[in-house]
């Protein structure tokens, strides 16, 4: 039985959210409006817990291994924190709903959502899987119908409802089989697999289907095709900020979930989940750059792309070895801050123009050079453009799925980056060749422009160095491994 | 002075790259000031170049100037350079090309601190490209090259240029892809686990299948720069709407770096794959060479017809590389560096013709000669050497190729000597109705070239015919070259 002592140095980041949380409203009730205080004080709260995360040096389990705290939860956790502050510099005094609308409950909700998606990637069973997924969505309803007035907000709430409804119920069906088969919901407990070396499949048909709908559930989460229909209508509907938190921090706790759940837990039934993982990047990287092609609107267009990231996160993530899992923590990292960064920018588009057509980017170099460049910086990242980070994180992503010999996988993979790069580069061309409409100058906040700059800086450096980065990607893959995880893929290779 | 020594491939990387960023202080109404800047950068790439030609061992030979430096994040990544007797040559004319490129563009007006830092910056991709001999860096040099020309095609480019410059990066991003891919097939299946060339060399034995297999991917991936048929479609298009400047790296350097690929990556690392597929290079090569003459010759564009004309002189190229012989790589190498330059040259004229005349519609120009004597002679010069007259380098190169191929696949050299009449059919065309007979109305004060813009008339026009009559300057440095590829290919 663990100290009291040692559950609250274990869940320090996770504790200070929530009492952030409080913090926030009562900052908000009690502090002038126009002091913006509950925008700043979540923002630190933020900030001050990506620290608190990532300089906690006490690793451990809770709860008989229901809650995990290792270096892939701390990178994790910190880097939901960096999105969350990020969010929060970006709704600081920006839109319209905020001189209106009550503030506290915003970012008290996206603290609240922040810690469901923190405590994903610390959640070592299915059960606590389910409820941090829960907290962590449930906040993001009302969140994304926060632009009351805007009847496309109300859908985007209104949809993200349904189906992340949809994809409980299968998640939570799925887990209630893999329990009646094996009575645990611990990762680390449970027997499944076709072990190496027995041969036979000793997983069962119960045990496989509940793995498939609990595989099924979290695609939902990662926005991977064709699991991926209601991402464009969210993410144009919801409050921009919001779109990039979907887009970047829900998807991260995704992958979180996903990875520790199929490497600790189902390490032994690799044959099955990389079946279904590889059909879903495939499908995600080719629908998703497709679909990309035919927008018109900016917020729809990074929606699609995101889609298509997700599948080529999946390319590492069917490798399952730790060169896979260092590349996913590694790719996260740097798409949340050019995805985030990106749809900051059509937050300031949205601002100013009132529009975020792709249309009404053209010729923006003319009316604001540094938002165009940092657009730039942005798009040519998603795409993998050397010297941004984008390029050594897909080489890495690509890297760890040629190293398990998915070779076809690689290949759709770098030729529909290519068809990414062409509407990337068509968003460019109409900042940077075409003539605009009107010549005035851009102006936005300037905590929008601050976080914005944040994500340029971060995508060069990352992109210039990526070295520390690196490390620090490759040094927080698990740290809490069952000994006998296999490493045939290891072994294969050293033959 | 010692340091220079040791770092002068680096140098030919750095050098154009901090002339660059130095462009980006200065402010952009000081036009003159940059433009000597990059005067300046590129005059120091083309004495290096030179520098190294002096002090290459021809006795040695095998790769030289070496540097080397562990880079760590991909483990099996150095940071490698050097340079063989053949990629010395491309070195050096991607030394000539920039340097006449940039006086070529002297009288761009419109953003010039844009348009000569991203040309610069270009150039480092390029130089970066033929020095590495670690192929993720190789790869690495190649995409940073991308980027820049389709801001310089799309922002300075004529006619329908945005088209043409998606065209063109999206084509040779898809190219990369498929050396993304073998790349890290060959990374995987390398019993170290490296990127580095040299090493891959003597180390990695694949398999006749993989060999196949990624052979076809390395060819078709540096196939689509090179312009192999029927993936060439980008190249006329860009050709045609890029700037200047831009056309002329581009075609006389960058389609070159295709070729090289398949000979460096392909060739010598899967010379069985290499053998497999070779009478397929060939055949293509031929239908280039046939194809895009008689394409060149259907053109009422005067740059429409120099783009396809390069697409048929870079079928010579591939044909000399699937002869896999020693005269015909010799010939093929040759025919790198001659058509560089010519096409260089061509590009050149080109602009300046537009430039002064306002058209690049052949049927509306005539007797230009008179007014425009100087450019008159560069441009015949040019057309000799495309149609291989004695005395010029396209001569010696192609003459090489074919009898090189001769002893391989003689069918393929009946058919493509044919390939040299058309050319001559178009080249005599586009002389006849642009520079000879009556001068259509409103012509009556073209200028001839003026001070800068003799530079690169002057100095490709010289190269054309002293490599023509002297080409032995070339061929010590491409035996060389040409003898190690072949002990790779079993063939010594």
């Amino acid at each position: 039985m663990a100290s009291w002592a040692d559950i609250l140095n274990l869940t320090l980041p996770h504790l200070w959210l929530l009492a952030g949380t409080l913090l926030v409203l009562l900052v908000e009730g009690v502090a002038p409006r126009r002091w913006h205080a509950g925008g700043w004080t979540a923002a630190g709260v933020f900030a001050i817990g990506s620290a608190l995360s990532s300089w906690s040096a006490m690793d451990g389990e809770l709860w008989q291994g229901m809650y995990v705290w290792d270096g892939y939860a701390r990178m994790l956790t910190a880097l939901i924190m960096i999105i969350g502050a990020l969010v929060c510099l970006s709704s600081v005094c920006c839109e319209e709903w905020q001189k209106t609308g009550d503030r506290g409950s915003y970012y008290a909700l996206l603290l609240l959502s922040a810690l469901g998606f923190t405590l994903i990637s610390c959640s070592g069973s299915l059960l606590t899987l389910y409820i941090t997924l829960e907290i962590g969505t449930v906040s993001l309803f009302a969140l994304a119908g926060h632009r009351k007035t805007d009847p496309r907000s109300g859908e985007a709430a209104l949809k993200l409802l349904i189906v992340s409804a949809t994809s409980s119920a299968i998640l939570l069906y799925g887990i209630s089989l893999v329990y009646g088969a094996y009575g645990t919901t611990v990762y680390s407990q449970l027997p499944l697999g076709i072990m190496p070396g027995t041969g036979g499949n000793q997983m069962g048909l119960i045990g496989m289907l509940g793995m498939i709908l609990v595989i099924g559930g979290l695609a939902f989460k990662i926005t991977a095709a064709p699991f991926h229909l209601w991402v464009a209508d969210v993410y144009q509907g919801a409050p921009t900020p919001i779109s990039a938190f979907l887009s970047t921090a829900s998807k991260t706790a995704g992958f979180a979930a996903l990875l520790r759940l199929l490497i600790i837990g189902l390490h032994g039934a690799e044959d099955v989940w990389v079946m279904v993982l590889v059909a879903l990047s495939a499908l995600s990287m080719v629908l998703g750059n497709l679909v990309a092609l035919a927008q018109s609107s900016l917020k729809r267009l990074l929606a699609y792309s995101s889609v298509a990231q997700a599948g080529y996160l999946l390319v590492a993530v069917v490798s399952g070895v730790e060169l896979g899992l260092g590349a996913t923590l590694f790719y996260l990292l740097l798409y949340a801050f050019a995805n985030a960064g990106a749809f900051f920018v059509a937050q300031a588009l949205q601002g100013n123009v009132g529009s975020e057509e792709i249309d009404a980017l053209r010729g923006l170099r003319y009316r604001s050079p540094t938002l165009a460049f940092s657009m730039l910086i942005f798009l040519l990242s998603l795409g993998g453009i050397p010297p941004l980070a984008g390029f050594w994180g897909k080489l890495y992503l690509f890297w760890a799925g040629a190293s398990e010999g998915h070779y076809t996988l690689v290949l759709i993979g770098a030729i529909t980056s290519v068809i990414a790069l062409y509407y990337y580069l068509m968003v460019a061309k109409r900042m940077f060749i075409d003539a605009p409409e009107q010549e005035t100058p851009f102006r936005f906040p300037r905590s929008l422009g601050t976080a914005i700059a944040i994500c340029v800086v971060a995508t060069a450096v990352i992109g210039l160095y990526p070295r520390p980065w690196l490390e620090w990607s490759y040094a927080s893959t698990f740290l809490t491994v069952p000994p006998d995880l296999p490493r045939t893929a290891i072994q294969q290779t050293e033959r | 002075m010692d340091w220079i020594a040791k770092h002068a491939l680096s140098l030919t990387i750095l050098v154009p790259f901090i002339t660059c960023l130095l462009i980006l202080l200065v402010p952009p109404e000081r036009k003159t000031v940059i433009r000597v800047m990059a005067a300046v950068a590129t005059s120091i790439t083309l004495l290096i170049s030179l520098w190294l030609c002096f002090r290459f061992d021809f006795a040695k030979g095998g790769i030289q100037f070496e540097e080397r430096l562990e880079w760590v994040p991909l483990a099996g990544v150095s940071y490698h350079l050097g340079v063989d007797g053949v990629s010395i040559t491309l070195v050096l004319l991607t030394a000539f090309i920039i340097f006449t490129g940039v006086f070529a563009s002297w009288t761009i007006e419109y953003r010039t601190k844009d348009f000569l830092s991203l040309l610069l910056f270009l150039v480092t991709g390029v130089f970066g490209v033929f020095v590495s001999i670690d192929l993720f860096f190789f790869f690495l040099f190649y995409e940073v090259a991308v980027l820049p020309m389709y801001l310089l095609i799309g922002i300075w480019g004529t006619g329908r240029k945005e088209y043409s410059a998606m065209k063109l990066t999206l084509y040779l991003l898809l190219g990369s892809a498929f050396i993304l891919v073998g790349m890290l097939a060959v990374y995987f299946l390398s019993p170290t686990g490296t990127f580095d060339i040299p090493e891959l060399l003597q180390t990695a034995k694949f398999t006749v299948e993989q060999q196949r297999i990624l052979f076809l991917m390395f060819y078709v991936g540096f196939g689509i720069l090179a312009g192999i048929w029927p993936l060439h479609t980008w190249s006329p298009d860009g050709h045609a709407s890029a700037p200047t400047a831009v056309s002329m790296l581009h075609a006389g350097v960058l389609m070159k770096l295709g070729a090289f690929g398949v000979l460096r990556v392909g060739m010598s690392l899967l010379p069985e794959g290499a053998q497999y597929w070779a009478p397929l290079m060939g055949t293509i090569a031929v239908i280039n060479i046939v194809y895009g003459a008689f394409s060149a010759m259907g053109q009422t564009d005067l740059k429409y017809v120099i783009a396809y004309s390069s697409v048929s002189h870079m079928g010579v190229v591939m044909l000399g590389l699937a002869g896999m012989n020693a005269v015909s790589l010799t010939g093929s190498t040759m025919q790198m560096f001659a058509h560089g330059i010519m096409t260089g040259l061509f590009f050149a004229l080109v602009g300046l013709v537009y430039e002064k005349s306002h058209t690049r519609d052949i049927l509306k120009m005539g007797g230009f000669a008179e007014k425009m004597p100087g450019i008159a002679v560069a441009f015949v010069v040019g057309g000799l050497s495309s149609f291989d007259l004695p005395g010029t380098s396209g001569f010696v190169a192609e003459f090489l190729t074919f009898w090189g191929v001769w002893k391989s696949y003689p069918w393929m050299t009946y058919i493509g000597v044919a390939g040299v009449v058309i050319t001559a059919t178009y080249v005599l065309r586009v002389v006849q109705k642009v520079f000879l007979g009556k001068r259509p109305e409103g012509y009556d004060d073209l200028p001839d070239a003026r001070t800068t813009e003799w530079v690169a008339l002057v100095v490709l026009g010289a190269i054309l015919i002293i490599t023509g009559i002297m080409p032995r300057l070339l061929t010590d440095f491409l035996n060389v070259g040409v003898h190690d590829y072949l002990k790779l290919l079993g063939k010594v």
